[in-house]
């Protein structure tokens, strides 16, 4: 059964999977180089981002699920951070801000998130943060149909005045949920 | 069940003889009346490793597979676990009984307690076994075939 990672765009919202979670000054999901966060003259942000865990239809039965990072991207980053909400929820809020400008700060303006954590320097594979499943159920499955198996994660880039223009680093986001089969 | 990624299956005695992942699921009521579970490579180039435990009366077994992928979908770790704890739960299939925290060299149980009981995990990543129990469960490391066969048992 193919678990995958789902975007989650637009006021539907509308679900696409991604490979990549790309950092953009829109409520976009490609991964390419169209609206890049601009580079601020103090602090800015990328639009916030929603992803889930998905998977198809089948027999198989899913807990624990987390979410953890691969550690510090290399080369480090200057003058950005991958901020997580600290809350993940089943409540889509669809993100906001200036098309190729700064999006809107995520704890200031995200209806589900009230404080945000630097994912890579603290959730680690030492660290994992739980997510949940959605609904809050402890269990789920087996699937009569493909679904968003994990509650919504949301993530926003922090930029300053620091960072280098062009391309970050890419950094590693993964998933770790048990499966009963 | 056995999917694409499995490189080892489950069996399973029952009083009505070996059921396996091949035509079951272990959340079935089949698997729980099991009182010897093994965990067997699927194919020659997984890892050669058994995991093999009788189930005494009175306890209940768990099996989980735990997963661990990267956002563009590729898999990088995984393992098979096999909990046995003291008591009776209504559908243990769907208990979330948490997994191992592999920190550095330590590998402790976060999930549900240790009372009475043990819990294993065969890391397909490295080929290693994770192990806790309570004072009354151990394990031995014998060889069948070209595979080292965990043996794990109650210490009467």
């Amino acid at each position: 059964m193919a678990v995958v990672t789902k975007e989650y765009n637009g006021s539907g919202p509308t679900a696409s999977t991604i490979t990549h979670l790309k950092h953009r000054a829109a409520d976009t999901y490609a991964n390419d180089a169209t609206n890049p966060v601009p580079k601020p003259t103090t602090t800015g942000y990328g639009w916030w981002k929603t992803i889930g865990l998905y998977a198809d239809a089948g027999p198989d039965i899913y807990s624990d699920i987390k979410i953890y990072g691969g550690g510090a991207p290399s080369p480090a980053w200057t003058g950005a951070t991958l901020h997580i909400g600290d809350e993940t929820s089943d409540t889509y809020d669809q993100a906001t801000g200036t098309v190729d400008g700064s999006g809107d700060e995520i704890v200031a303006n995200h209806d589900q998130v009230t404080a945000k954590t630097d994912f890579f320097s603290t959730y680690t594979s030492l660290n994992m943060k739980t997510v949940g499943l959605t609904g809050g159920v402890a269990t789920l499955g087996p699937l009569g149909a493909p679904q968003r198996i994990s509650k919504y994660v949301f993530f926003q880039l922090t930029v300053t005045s620091a960072v280098a223009a062009g391309s970050l680093s890419n950094g590693t986001i993964y998933w770790r949920y048990s499966v009963t089969s | 069940m056995i999917h694409d990624f499995d490189t080892h299956y489950w069996l399973a005695r029952t009083p009505d003889g070996w059921i396996s992942a091949e035509d079951h699921a272990s959340y079935e009521p089949a698997f729980q009346r099991a009182n010897r579970i093994r965990i067997e490579p699927l194919t020659s180039d997984a890892v050669r490793a058994i995991l093999d435990a009788d189930i005494p009366p009175g306890y209940t077994a768990f099996l989980r597979t735990d997963q661990y992928r990267q956002m563009n979908g590729t898999l990088v770790r995984w393992g098979y676990v096999l909990a046995v704890e003291r008591g009776e739960w209504a559908d243990p299939g769907r208990e979330p009984i948490g997994g191992f925290e592999f920190r550095g060299k330590e590998s402790p149980w976060v999930g549900l307690p240790i009372r009475d009981g043990f819990r294993a995990e065969l890391c397909c990543w490295d080929g290693q076994v994770a192990f806790e129990s309570s004072p009354n469960f151990s394990f031995a490391v014998t060889k069948e075939a070209d595979c080292d066969l965990y043996k794990f048992f109650k210490v009467e």
